[in-house]
Formats: structure tokens, sequence, C-alpha cells
């Protein structure tokens, strides 16, 4: 082996080992997740509309990737749909969520919208409305597939039949990702939703995608290493 | 007392020319073939773990492995890339052996041999394809299995026995995944074992007349080997982290997609089939092109 090749050796591993160090630091970081309850700035507001609007809004529209993913969409229909009862942070009907809707509405019984004397426009609620995110939710459903069944059957409980199937699995798909069981990139449907278990994590690529480039850049030194020893030994 | 000759040091003789081990005369692809197939069958074995050969669950034990196995993704992707690489590398080992005349006698039985395994590797890269079982397989392989159909007199008896009924169904599942993990790579790390015998057994890799006594030892040999095995390993990992496999949801056939699709590999047969009848197209054509290779050596 000339110098000429072994220079050309040393530039590719050097390259090698600069590619691993790239990827280190931008997969590291958590990906950007798209909360339900995040910051949103609407353009064209004013100065003194973006103060206020740079707090903390519980009720703003979650912001979604471009295109949106499938668990995207269903951030958005929860945000729609589920936020009233199941709260922003998947939480459940807390006393907490409660007061966010104002002193006249927050005892949702008394006021009798969701009372036993409902109004025909009002539905009766239960007093406990679970929490969906969190380490204590969805313990009572194996996977997907089955709280997949629940939500396309059950939800919204004032009126089962508004929600379509495909909406069905994007909330499910939300939730799934929201709880860490399902990455981010992966469409549930019908012939994987069994896979995926409520009480079992997804490994993160987050974590595994550095270690991997890692060792690549190891294989890069090794066989440097051993070019040099040989071109060290036979000069 | 005398060493004990076995298989490695059949391969890994004492000392063998310089020129015979010269990177820019065989660009190591046989060596490199060899790996990928070793690779091949390590990956596979862990993609084994969980795949589970049935009509509901193939496509879901796929994504299992992918999105939810700690590192499953890189096994898969490694496995890919390996697959693609080896049906690359072979081609191009072949045509290095072409262009180098090293078919001729007295290394004709090996190049018979070598046209076998390329046929091999292709088939065992488009059964792995199957076995996917998403959306992106289903022309392929429907248009794959038909072509059986156009033999005449066997044609119908064979479509039965390689899709394991009249119609693909979950035993078309069963039937491929016992060929791509037993039948054709068994036949294939056997052929793999006898080709590299063969290549010291024929006077080692075929070079023009040695000009110089320049030999290497066998440690040299080894060292060689061990860059090129770590650096094919190093640009798999790469692959595997940059460009990771497509997987479609499962595939149903009752709806298929508008536009038919081959695998990469057979891209060439799929443009065969559009200019004409299945039979000579899709069958005669490609299997007249291996013939065509079988003959070179005794021809030239």
């Amino acid at each position: 082996m000339n110098r000429k090749s072994l220079g050309w050796i040393i530039l590719i591993g050097l390259g090698g080992l600069l590619l691993a160090s790239d990827l280190l630091p931008s997969t590291a970081a958590p990906a950007a997740q798209p909360t339900i309850a995040a910051t949103a700035t609407p353009a064209g507001t004013t100065v003194p509309d973006l103060i206020l609007t740079l707090t903390y809004n519980r009720l703003d529209k979650p912001r979604v990737s471009n295109p949106p993913t499938q668990a995207d969409k269903g951030a958005v229909y929860y945000w729609l749909v589920c936020i009233p009862c199941h709260g922003d942070k998947g939480q459940g009907l807390t006393e907490e969520w409660r007061e966010v809707f104002g002193p006249e509405e927050k005892n949702c019984w008394q006021a009798e919208c969701h009372g036993k004397r409902h109004p025909d426009e009002g539905f009766e609620l239960p007093h406990a409305v679970p929490p969906v995110l969190g380490l204590t939710a969805l313990g009572r459903f194996n996977n997907a597939d089955e709280l997949h069944r629940l939500i396309a059957t059950s939800m919204p409980w004032y009126r089962p039949s508004y929600m379509n199937a495909e909406e069905s699995w994007q909330v499910t798909a939300f939730l799934l990702r929201q709880q860490g069981v399902m990455p981010p990139q992966v469409a549930l449907n019908e012939g994987n939703a069994p896979i995926f278990r409520l009480r079992t994590p997804a490994p993160s690529l987050e974590e595994e995608r550095p270690l991997t480039a890692a060792v690549i850049g190891l294989l890069v030194v090794a066989v440097l290493g051993v070019v040099w020893h040989y071109r060290r030994r036979t000069m | 007392m005398a060493r004990r000759s076995t298989f490695f040091h059949h391969l890994h003789p004492p000392t063998i020319p310089r020129r015979e081990a010269r990177f820019r005369y065989t660009f190591g692809l046989g060596g490199a073939a060899v790996f990928l197939f070793v690779v091949l069958v390590a990956t596979g074995v862990l993609e084994m773990f969980y795949y589970v050969p049935s009509l509901e669950r193939a496509n879901a034990s796929v994504q299992l492995l992918t999105f939810l196995v700690p590192y499953g993704w890189l096994v898969r992707g490694v496995h890919y890339w390996a697959a693609q690489g080896l049906v690359v590398i072979a081609v191009l080992h072949l045509l290095r052996v072409v262009l180098t005349g090293a078919y001729k006698t007295p290394r004709r039985f090996n190049w018979l041999l070598g046209i076998c395994l390329l046929v091999l590797v292709v088939l065992l890269d488009f059964t792995g394809y199957v076995l996917r079982w998403d959306t992106d397989i289903e022309w392929a392989l429907l248009v794959g299995t038909n072509l059986l159909k156009s033999i005449p007199v066997i044609g119908d008896a064979l479509y039965g026995l390689v899709v394991g009924g009249s119609e693909v169904s979950g035993d078309t599942i069963v039937r491929f995944y016992g060929w791509h993990v037993f039948g054709l790579a068994l036949i294939a790390a056997v052929a793999i074992g006898w080709h590299i015998f063969r290549v010291r057994r024929d006077g080692g890799i075929s070079t023009p007349e040695p000009r110089t006594p320049d030999r290497i030892t066998r440690d040299d040999l080894v060292r060689r080997e061990v860059v090129a095995m770590l650096m094919l390993a190093a640009v798999l990992l790469l692959l595997a982290l940059v460009f990771p496999p497509e997987l479609g949801p499962a595939g149903e056939f009752s709806q298929l997609p508008d536009t038919a699709s081959a695998p990469w590999f057979f891209i060439w047969v799929q443009q065969l089939l559009r200019w004409g009848d299945a039979l000579p197209m899709g069958l005669l054509i490609p299997i007249g092109l291996v013939v065509v290779l079988e003959v070179l050596a005794k021809s030239f």
C-alpha cells in the first residue's frame, strides 16, 4: 500500500469520524413533539398581542409538523373534541382543569349542562372522567387494538357515531405517541395495532442512533489503526 | 508434529503471490460477497426471533422488529443493505471474472458454480423482499408467481408448488419463508463454501504470469481481509443509519396499487414484460441470459 492510498484511507476515515460526530449532537437532542397546549403566535399580531400570546395558553391549537403525521392529526382532533373532558394534558376532568372553564362553567354538574336533568343540547357526564395520558392512564388496555376499539365504539361520550374510522385511528395514534409506546413515524392501522403494548415504551431512536454513529466511528478508527500498524511494520 | 490442515488454512496458504492480493486487480469483490453473506446469515438469524410467517402477523412482526425491538431497525437495515450490496457485488464480481478471463479452464467449473450462486442470490433477495408483506410487494409477488403459469404443461403445478395453493395466501408466506431461511440459504451456503474452496484448488486467483516472485504471508492476507471487513461493516451500518429500508402497511391483495413496481434488481424483467408476452420476455430471456453465461466458459 503506497502513501497515496494511505492518504485516501485517512481522508475517508476522518470524513467518517466527522459524520459520526455530526450525527451525535443533532440526534441526541429530543425531537420536537407537538404538544396539546403549545404556545402559538398567529401571524399578523401586533406587539401587545404578541406579549399576551407568549404567555402559556392551555387552549391553543397544537403545533404540528408539515405534512402532519397521523398522530399530529390526532392531536388536532383531540384538541377539537376530546380536550374539554380529558384535559389539555390528558389528565382527565380534574378540578384544576375545570378551573380553566371559568367560574360559571367550571362545575359541569351543578350548572346542569351535564347533570341528570340536562337540557336537550347537553348530556350527562360521569363525575370521574379518567386520564388518558400519564403513568396511570390506559392501564385497562393491553394494546393499541383494544384502546382503538373503545375509542371507535364509545367516543366521543355524547355521540359515539361522531368519529369516523380514520379519526379514531388518528386519536389512538396520538395517545400512543404521547405515552411513548409508539414511534412518531409509525402509521397505526388494524394490522399493526396489536403489537403496540400500552405498558411497553418504544425504544428511542434518539438514543440508539448516536451510539450507532459512534460504532461506525470506532470501526473507521480500527481500520486506520490496522493500516497504520501494517505500514509501520513494513516500512 | 504436523499441523492439521483446516478449511481456513486451505483458503489462507502460508504465502500467496502479491499480485493475487492486489486490490486494484480483484477489488476484493469475492471476499466482500462472502462477508456480506455471513452478515446476512447473522442478521437473518436475529430477525427470525421476531418474524412470524403468517398472513395476519408477517407485516406486523416486521413492524415490531423495526419500531419496538431495541436496535431492531439497525438489524433490519444492515440485513437489507447487505442483501442489496450482495447483488451489486456479485454482478461486479462476475464482470471482473469475465474481463480478466478468469472463467477459462481450469476455473470453468468454478465459473459455473458462480453463475448458480448469482441466481441463488437474486432468488434469496426476491424471497426476502416478499417476506415484508407490505403493499409494495403485492405487484411483484403476483407478477413474479403468475409468470410460472405461462410455462407449458408444468406451469400450473409449479405455481401451486411456489405459492402453496391455487392463489396467493398465508401459505405463500410460509413457502417463501421456508425457501428464504432454509432451502435457498442452505444451498447458497454450501455453494459458497465450495466456490471459495475451488479458488485455491484451481490454483488461486487468476492473474497474468507473475513477473516477480514477490509473495505475501498468511498474516498479511488476513490483515487485509480484516481491514476490508471492518470497512464494509462501517459502510453497512452507515447505510442502515442514514437510509433505513422502507416498510408499508400490510398487503391485502384486495386493492392493488395503481402502478406495478418490481424490486430494483428485477426492473429489467418488468420492462421486458411491457414489450411482450410473459413466457418469452419474463422467463425465456432471463433464463437464456444465464445459459449464455454458462456456455461462455466453453466457447471462449
